[in-house]
C-alpha cells in the first residue's frame, strides 16, 4: 500500500479511510471528531486526485540535482552568519522586553514554562 | 505654519507620492493628515473587516512629532508623515500580532518586524493592523478571526485574500502603504479584486524577520499601495540583507534598460479562465503594444501542475512551521494533566477548519511511505517550473498573465468547497514556486463594476524594473486612480 515507489511514478494509490485521517492527525497533534472524519476523508480524496496530476517531464529532475538548482543572480551563500554571541538588549534583534517571554505563556511561573507532569506523578 | 483647522488635504485616492508633496508644500499638517485616515479606519476600515486595531494615540504622537521635525528644518525621510498598516502576521511592538487566529489571540510580539522598522525609519507611521486570512491561508478572508473582509467595491462580496485587509485598505482609500504577504498569491490576487497594486517580491529580497511563518520557501512580505510609484518606493525602503534573516538578500537589476518585450503566457489565458478577465487583459497588451512593447508567444506546459505542487509544498511548510502552537509556550491552552492531550486539544481548539485541513494535508505528503511519492515529487516539479520560467525570461524582459481566473465572488460561495477556493490561485503560485518578482495592477473594470487585474513576473531581482512597466501601464491606462462610492469616510 504504500507509495515508496520511487520519483517517476506515483505509486499505489493509498486507501484514504478514517483509519488513515487518524493516524495523521495523531501526527499532527491535532484532535479529530468522529462527525469530522467522513468530511476529512473526502478533503485528502480530492487533494491527492489534484495532487495526482504532478507528473515529471521526460528529463525526470531528480530529487539530488536540487542541491545544484540553477540560482541565477541570487548567489545563495550561507558564509553571512552573525556573531555567535547573545544579542544584548541594545543590539537589533535583542530581547527588549525579555518578560514578553513570559507574559505570551499560557502558564508561566518563576521563569519557566508550566507544563502537565510528565514522568513519575502521585 | 499649517493651521490644522484650515488646512487642505489631499483627495482621497491621492498616492502616497502626491502625499508626499502635499505635505512638503505645506498644504497639511502630518497630524491632520493621519487624524483624517484615522477616522478613515474607524470608519469604512471597521465597516469593511479590513482593519483590527487602529493606534490612534500613538499615530497622532508620531504625527506631531514629524511635524515638529518638519518646522525645525531637520532631514525628513522618505516616506515621511505617510501612515502604514501591517498585516495582522506581522509583528509590530504595540497591539497584538495573532495571525487573525484564536491560537495566537492576544500574542503580544513586543517587537516590530525589520519591515516595520525600516518603515518607520523612514519616517511612515504605524497606523493600524490589517485582518488576514487566518495564518494567511485562503484567498478570500473568509477565515480570520476577526470575521469576514467586505470588497470596497462590492461590500456583498470578498476582497480576496489572505492579504484581504490590506487590500480593501488599498483599494478603498489613498495615501498609505500597507505591508502583506505573498506565499501563493496573497498579495496579487487581493490587489487584484480590489483594484490596487501589490507586490511580491523576489524571494529573499526584504526581510522576514518578524513575519509568522506559513511556507518559508514561498513566504515574501511585500507592499499593497494606489499605485506603482508608492511601491516603489515602499520596497526601496523594505528591500536588503538583514542579519536577522538569513535567507535575506541584496539584489541587483539584471538591466537598467525599461522592459520593452513581455512574453504572453498562453497558459494564463486557456481554459477555466473566465472570458469577461481574458478579454480585458487582451485589450490591456493592445495598449501598451500601441506604446511600442513588443509581445511574443511564451508556453508555460509545467504551470498546469503548479497549484497541485503548491498545494503539497504549502501545506508540508505549514504543518512544519505550525508545528510550534502547541499550547506550552505561546498561544491557546486547554488544561489537561496528559501532555499529549493537552497538545492536540489545545491545537484544535486554536486552530480553524482551513488550518486544521491544511495542517493534516501537509503532514500526510511528509509522512513515512508517501514523502517520496508526493512531497519528493512536488519539488521535483517544482524545480522543473522553475527552470521553465527561468528559460522563458532568457527571451523576454517579464512574462503577462491575468492575476485571478475570475472576478472577486460572492462572501460564502466557495467557503465550502475548499478546492474551489485553491482554484483562486491558480496564476499566482508559479511566482512563489520560482521565487521571482511579480507585480499585480489594476487592469479594467468588468461589466458589473468590478476590479480586474493583471500581473508581470519578472528575473529575479527585476522587481524594480517591473514596478517602471507598472508606473508605464498606469500611465497609459487611469484604471488604477478610481475610488469606490462608499469608500471614504
Amino acid at each position: 500500500m504504500a507509495a515508496e515507489s520511487g520519483m517517476t511514478e506515483m505509486g499505489d494509490r493509498p486507501v484514504i479511510d478514517a483509519e488513515l485521517v487518524r493516524r495523521t492527525a495523531r501526527l499532527a497533534r491535532l484532535e479529530v471528531t468522529e462527525d469530522e472524519i467522513p468530511g476529512l476523508v473526502d478533503h485528502l480524496e480530492k487533494m491527492l486526485d489534484l495532487v495526482e496530476q504532478l507528473e515529471l517531464t521526460e528529463s525526470k529532475t531528480s530529487h539530488e540535482q536540487l542541491a545544484s538548482a540553477r540560482m541565477d543572480g541570487e548567489k545563495l551563500s550561507l558564509s553571512k552568519w552573525r556573531e555567535d554571541v547573545v544579542a544584548g538588549e541594545s543590539d537589533p534583534g535583542g530581547p527588549r522586553r525579555p518578560e514578553k517571554l513570559g507574559e505570551n505563556a499560557p502558564d508561566w511561573r518563576d521563569g519557566s514554562f508550566v507544563t502537565p507532569r510528565v514522568v513519575g506523578g502521585d | 505654519m499649517v493651521n490644522d483647522a484650515a488646512s487642505s488635504l489631499p483627495d482621497p485616492g491621492a498616492t502616497s507620492h502626491e502625499v508626499l508633496a502635499h505635505l512638503q508644500s505645506g498644504k497639511c499638517t502630518t497630524k491632520a493628515l493621519i487624524s483624517e485616515y484615522l477616522n478613515f479606519l474607524e470608519t469604512t476600515g471597521k465597516r469593511l473587516g479590513a482593519v483590527v486595531e487602529v493606534f490612534s494615540q500613538s499615530a497622532l504622537q508620531e504625527a506631531e512629532a514629524s511635524d515638529a521635525r518638519r518646522m525645525a528644518g531637520e532631514t525628513l525621510g522618505v516616506l515621511e508623515g505617510i501612515p502604514f498598516t501591517a498585516k495582522m502576521n506581522i509583528c509590530t511592538e504595540e497591539g497584538t500580532t495573532d495571525a487573525s487566529s484564536a491560537m495566537l489571540a492576544g500574542f503580544e510580539a513586543g517587537v516590530d518586524a525589520t519591515v516595520v522598522q525600516k518603515m518607520r525609519s523612514a519616517g511612515a507611521i504605524l497606523v493600524g493592523k490589517s485582518s488576514c486570512d487566518e495564518f494567511a491561508m485562503g484567498a478570500s478572508n473568509e477565515s480570520s478571526a476577526h470575521g469576514v473582509v467586505r470588497n470596497p467595491w462590492d461590500e456583498s462580496r470578498v476582497p480576496g485574500g489572505s492579504s484581504g485587509g490590506a487590500a480593501a485598505l488599498a483599494g478603498a482609500f489613498g495615501w498609505a502603504i500597507h505591508l502583506g504577504s505573498d506565499t501563493g498569491g496573497s498579495i496579487r490576487q487581493p490587489a487584484a479584486f480590489c483594484s490596487a497594486t501589490g507586490m511580491k517580491p523576489t524571494w529573499g529580497r526584504v526581510s522576514r524577520r518578524g513575519l509568522i511563518a506559513f511556507g518559508s520557501s514561498l513566504d515574501q512580505i511585500g507592499p499593497l499601495a494606489r499605485d506603482a510609484k508608492d511601491c516603489q518606493i515602499a520596497l526601496e525602503v523594505l528591500q536588503g540583507s538583514d542579519p536577522l534573516d538569513a535567507t535575506s538578500l541584496s539584489f541587483s537589476e539584471s538591466s537598467k534598460e525599461p522592459i520593452r518585450k513581455i512574453g504572453w503566457i498562453r497558459q494564463g489565458f486557456g481554459e477555466g479562465i473566465d472570458a469577461s478577465i481574458r478579454e480585458q487583459v487582451e485589450a490591456a497588451r493592445s495598449i501598451l503594444e500601441k506604446d511600442g512593447i513588443e509581445f511574443v508567444e511564451v508556453s508555460l506546459p509545467t504551470m498546469a501542475q503548479a497549484n497541485a505542487c503548491y498545494q503539497v509544498i504549502a501545506t508540508a511548510e505549514a504543518s512544519s512551521n505550525l508545528a510550534r502552537y502547541d499550547g506550552i509556550h505561546v498561544g491557546k491552552r486547554l488544561s489537561s494533566n496528559d501532555l499529549e492531550e493537552l497538545y492536540s486539544s489545545s491545537r484544535s481548539s486554536g486552530f480553524g477548519a482551513e488550518v486544521r485541513r491544511r495542517i493534516l494535508l501537509g503532514t500526510f505528503v511528509l509522512s513515512s511511505g508517501y514523502i517520496d511519492a508526493y512531497y519528493g515529487r512536488a519539488q521535483s516539479v517544482r524545480q522543473e517550473i522553475r527552470e521553465e520560467i527561468l528559460s522563458a525570461l532568457d527571451d523576454v524582459d517579464a512574462l503577462m498573465m491575468p492575476v485571478s481566473p475570475f472576478a472577486p465572488f460572492k462572501i460564502g460561495e466557495r467557503i465550502d468547497d475548499p478546492l474551489a477556493l485553491y482554484a483562486c490561485d491558480i496564476l499566482t503560485v508559479t511566482a512563489n514556486l520560482a521565487g521571482v518578482p511579480a507585480v499585480a495592477v489594476p487592469c479594467a473594470f468588468d461589466n458589473e463594476g468590478l476590479p480586474v487585474g493583471m500581473q508581470w513576473l519578472g528575473k529575479h531581482g527585476d522587481d524594480h524594473r517591473l514596478l517602471q512597466l507598472a508606473s508605464l501601464w498606469q500611465e497609459l491606462n487611469d484604471t488604477w486612480k478610481s475610488v469606490p462610492q462608499g469608500g471614504q469616510s
